[in-house]
């Protein structure tokens, strides 16, 4: 099983609207796909499609060996960290309450978590917070939530890791760092990762593959080439001079 | 104090005081981290309007009454979880539909002004024995529900997104929860009325949120000033004349003033000791 997820020719509508159409990929076992389009061209939907939070109209779309309709069964090797915002920042948990929430699966209920508190060291550990373990979560500054939320998508030792955003709000080493722990992450478990970020320079150096959504999928190769390429102009329906520079300058170092 | 305790009504009166404080302060600590405050309030006047059907048939009061308010929580959690209203606007319709609906018919038969009164502001020292067992009933249904799925909701006050995505059944947890919150505004309406039953579901949980920052010790201060709030206004009712209800949610203000004085403190003293430790 090398390939993690596939789409083919994948359409998804919400409220009778195409929010993404034509939508073609394949993520290998070990790589990064970045994922870059403008607000609203559907990449928080792309994810939630392949947690099969949302139906798809039309086309195929494979995630862990399983098809579409049943994507839930794979739910619980999948880590996920949503978009910022959604949680409840005055929640009364500590650190390791927070990253054992996501021990938590259809297959827990009505149970105790055993084995809870090793899965919980190992995931801090792997974000390099196990020192936060007993602090309170609401204490804690924006990154370091960010970095406890990536903790607590990674504490089911998933195979798939999908991270929307996750480097909104944190200040530039923080980002530098974020991503170097995603590249070591990689590395050591042979995580597969799709990634949605903004901020393209460093998704850019970060992805083995990039794709440029804007509903429609507009480019998709790698992250060199891409950031070249005239597709980058139709994704964010504008011109590309700061970037295209940036891509060129990539190419003549190499 | 102890000659209070010779009075069978107050007898009466003093355990549903503790059932309903223990009930509410338990629901509390999730109106608050779910923030469905307003919905509380909401559930609590369209009340009213199922109350007043069962009057005026002569069906029982409190069946009428519990299958309106359970029928409004869920509607209201279905419509925002379909995320095409807000639930604050769905709760500002229902709200006044119900209490309007109530009005219109106990007005239509005059005989019932004397339970209006009593609806709207409580009447906790006419319990019967009937009533208790209807509020040890919820009671258990609620904290079996609680116990059970504990983990699992304190996941969804955390993210819904996240608990979803992992595969827990949200909706329907969601969903049972909102009911659970509809089955004890009725059940508390006879302690405090239609008007103040949303006090004893957010102050509680409030209060505790303030000078707490670990769910274990939320929720036993909820508990506890649930409990004081409810058994102290009872309490101070029979001494002084203040309705029991009025007297309850006036202790629980006073102890939601306290937590923040106390909040204020001891932040303070934290930033305090935190430049101390910089220097
Ligand atoms: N439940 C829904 N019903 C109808 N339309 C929806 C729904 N959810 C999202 N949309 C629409 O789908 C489009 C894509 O939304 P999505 O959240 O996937 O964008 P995004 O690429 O993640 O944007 P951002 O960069 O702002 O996070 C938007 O136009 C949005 O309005
Ligand atoms: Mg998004």
């Amino acid at each position: 099983m090398s390939e993690i997820v596939r789409a083919d020719n994948l359409f998804v509508r919400l409220s009778g609207k195409n929010v993404l159409k034509e939508i073609n990929f394949s993520v290998r076992e070990g790589e990064l796909m970045g994922v870059i389009g403008p607000n609203g061209a559907g990449k928080t939907t792309l994810l939630r499609v392949i947690l099969g939070l949302i139906p798809i109209s039309q086309g195929r779309l494979e995630v862990l060996g399983r098809l579409y309709p049943q994507l839930k069964k794979v739910r619980p090797m999948i880590g996920y960290m949503p978009q910022r915002s959604s949680y409840e920042k005055n929640i009364p948990l500590s650190v390791a309450n927070v990253v054992s929430t996501g021990l938590l699966t259809p297959a827990t209920m009505l149970h105790r978590l055993t084995k809870g508190s090793l899965r919980v060291k190992e995931a801090l550990q792997a974000v390099g917070m196990e020192r936060f373990a007993k602090r309170y979560f609401q204490e804690l500054s924006g990154g370091e939530q960010q970095r406890i939320l990536l903790a607590r998508s990674l504490v089911r030792k998933p195979k798939l890791l999908l991270l929307d955003e996750p480097n909104a709000g944190l200040d530039f080493p923080a980002q530098q760092k974020f991503t170097a722990l995603l590249q070591e992450l990689r590395e050591r478990d042979k995580l597969t990762i799709i990634l949605i970020s903004h901020d393209l320079i460093s998704i850019a150096s970060a992805a083995d593959q990039l794709i440029g959504i804007n509903c429609v999928m507009h480019t998709h190769g790698r992250p060199g080439d891409l950031l070249n390429c005239p597709g980058l102009d139709e994704v964010y329906r504008c011109q590309f001079d700061l970037l295209s520079g940036i891509g060129r300058g990539r190419r003549d170092r190499k | 104090m102890s000659e209070m305790l010779n009075y069978d009504f107050m007898q009466r009166a003093l355990i549903a005081a503790f059932l309903v404080g223990t009930l509410c302060s338990v629901l509390s600590f999730f109106v608050v981290l779910k923030r469905l405050s307003f919905l509380g309030a909401g559930i609590s006047h369209t009340a009213l309007g199922g109350i007043a059907i069962g009057l005026v048939t002569e069906i029982d009061p409190v069946l009428t009454g519990s299958i309106f308010s359970v029928l409004t929580a869920m509607g209201v959690g279905y419509v925002s979880r379909a995320g095409k209203m807000s639930a604050d606007t769905v709760i500002g319709i229902f709200y006044a539909a119900g209490m309007a609906l109530g009005i219109a018919l106990i007005s239509a038969f005059e005989g019932y002004y004397p339970e209006l009164f009593s609806l709207l502001f409580g009447n906790i020292l006419s319990v019967s024995f009937r009533d208790l067992l209807l509020m040890g009933i919820v009671l258990l249904l609620a904290l079996a529900f609680i116990v059970l799925f504990f983990k699992e909701l304190l996941a969804i006050c955390f993210d819904e997104e996240m608990a979803e995505a992992g595969g827990l059944p949200v909706g329907p947890l969601y969903m049972v929860l909102l009911a659970v919150i509809g089955l004890t505004v009725i059940v508390s309406i006879q302690l405090v009325g239609i008007v103040l039953v949303a006090a004893l579901i957010v102050i509680p949980g409030a209060a505790a949120l303030r000078i707490s920052k670990n769910y274990r010790g939320m929720l036993a201060l909820s508990l506890f000033f649930g409990l004081v709030g409810s058994i102290g206004g009872l309490v101070l009712s029979y001494f002084y004349p203040v309705p029991p209800g009025a007297a309850i949610v006036l202790i629980l203000t006073l102890l939601f003033i306290l937590t923040l004085v106390l909040n204020f403190f001891l932040e303070k003293k934290l930033q305090r000791r935190g430049s101390f430790e910089q220097r």
